[in-house]
């Protein structure tokens, strides 16, 4: 049975570097370590399940012995930057002030048609746009537009800043109360009623109240279902 | 934190699982091997009787730890050496020596290939 713990970290880590051989394009939006836990535990719980005949301790260890890897190598990710490096790697700049760097590029095994679906998926479709991107560990794109092609925010339009801090919570669901967002909005059952009688509404007729911080509300009615 | 805590905790539980298979396994198949040893000598010396009577204790031994068996090895390995048990039963006379010296080595080639696969690395 110790050898069941010792081959399962033995194939969870050789799987590990298998997936940092791999590269970043193969991981999607997964870290490494976590894409390599999801295909063993996905694959140990099968085994588990088809193999009636296999004890139930001896196979469904492996999955936990994963879970238990995952926690702990996180966990040294957390104290260690060195670790995580090495488990993660690090993010690598393709391009750089409007240059695409094509030696990194190729070092990624990232061609120019990758790169440029890349960032068609963050809504850019000019090269001369970008002023920064990289490819982070988890293998997607990440792109820092120029000034210029930049999307202007509410600071630079001096947009006044509204009266509510924070978003709308919802009071009252399928004609239920949450009383924990009432408490977060400063509200009370008396102050909810009175508003659903001011639009004729039971508490039992509202589908949805929504109220933020301000004292900024919405009633949504049910429907009739006839 | 409190992931790590159940993280390490349990670590702590499959090694303890993993050390009481470890005894059972191991302690279950050097006493039948010994015990197949002596009824081996048994039968060498064509006392037929007395090869049975340890291979009956052997059985009622062994059924014993089959249950604790069961949750650490395959339970059609389990059951396959209880079957070479009763099997060896049927050939401890005079007729079946011959019978009953292979089927005792196969059952012991049986149980040290039980032991490789539960305790090998690779």
């Amino acid at each position: 049975m110790f050898i069941l713990i010792f081959r399962t970290v033995l194939i969870y880590l050789l799987t590990i570097l298998a997936m940092r051989l791999m590269g970043k394009k193969q991981l999607g939006e997964l870290q490494p370590s976590e894409l390599v836990s999801a295909i063993m535990i996905s694959n140990l719980a099968s085994i588990s399940i088809e193999t009636p005949e296999l004890p139930l301790l001896p196979s469904i260890m492996p999955v936990f012995m994963i879970v238990v890897c995952e926690i702990f190598l996180s966990y040294c990710c957390i104290r260690s930057r060195r670790i995580a490096r090495l488990v993660s790697g690090g993010p690598r700049v393709v391009i750089r002030d409007g240059v695409i760097d094509q030696k990194t590029l190729y070092e990624l095994r990232f061609t120019v048609d990758d790169l440029i679906e890349a960032l068609h998926e963050k809504d850019v479709f000019e090269l001369s746009d970008v002023s920064f991107a990289m490819v982070e560990t988890n293998g997607s794109l990440s792109v820092l537009r120029k000034f210029d092609s930049d999307t202007p925010c509410n600071r630079d339009l001096s947009i006044p800043a509204p009266q509510a801090k924070q978003p709308s919570l919802q009071l009252i669901v399928d004609g239920r109360l949450n009383y924990d967002n009432m408490r977060l909005c400063g509200v009370d059952e008396k102050w909810v009623d009175a508003r659903c009688h001011k639009q004729n509404l039971a508490r039992s007729d509202v589908l949805l109240f929504l109220c933020n911080d301000a004292m900024e509300y919405s009633i949504i009615k049910k429907e009739s279902r006839q | 934190m409190h992931r790590t805590r159940l993280a390490a905790l349990t670590l702590l539980v499959f090694i303890a699982a993993s050390a009481a298979g470890h005894r059972v396994v191991f302690s279950t198949t050097n006493q039948l091997q010994d015990a197949l040893s002596d009824i081996r000598t048994c039968a060498e010396q064509s006392d037929y009787e007395l090869a049975r009577q340890k291979l009956q204790s052997l059985i009622r031994v062994y059924d014993d730890r089959q249950f604790a068996l069961k949750i650490f090895l395959r339970r059609d390995t389990a059951a396959s050496v209880s079957i070479s048990l009763h099997v060896l039963c049927a050939y401890a006379n005079k007729d079946g020596a011959s019978d009953l010296l292979a089927e005792i080595d196969r059952l012991n080639e049986q149980l040290n290939t039980t032991e490789q696969l539960f305790f090998s690395i690779l």
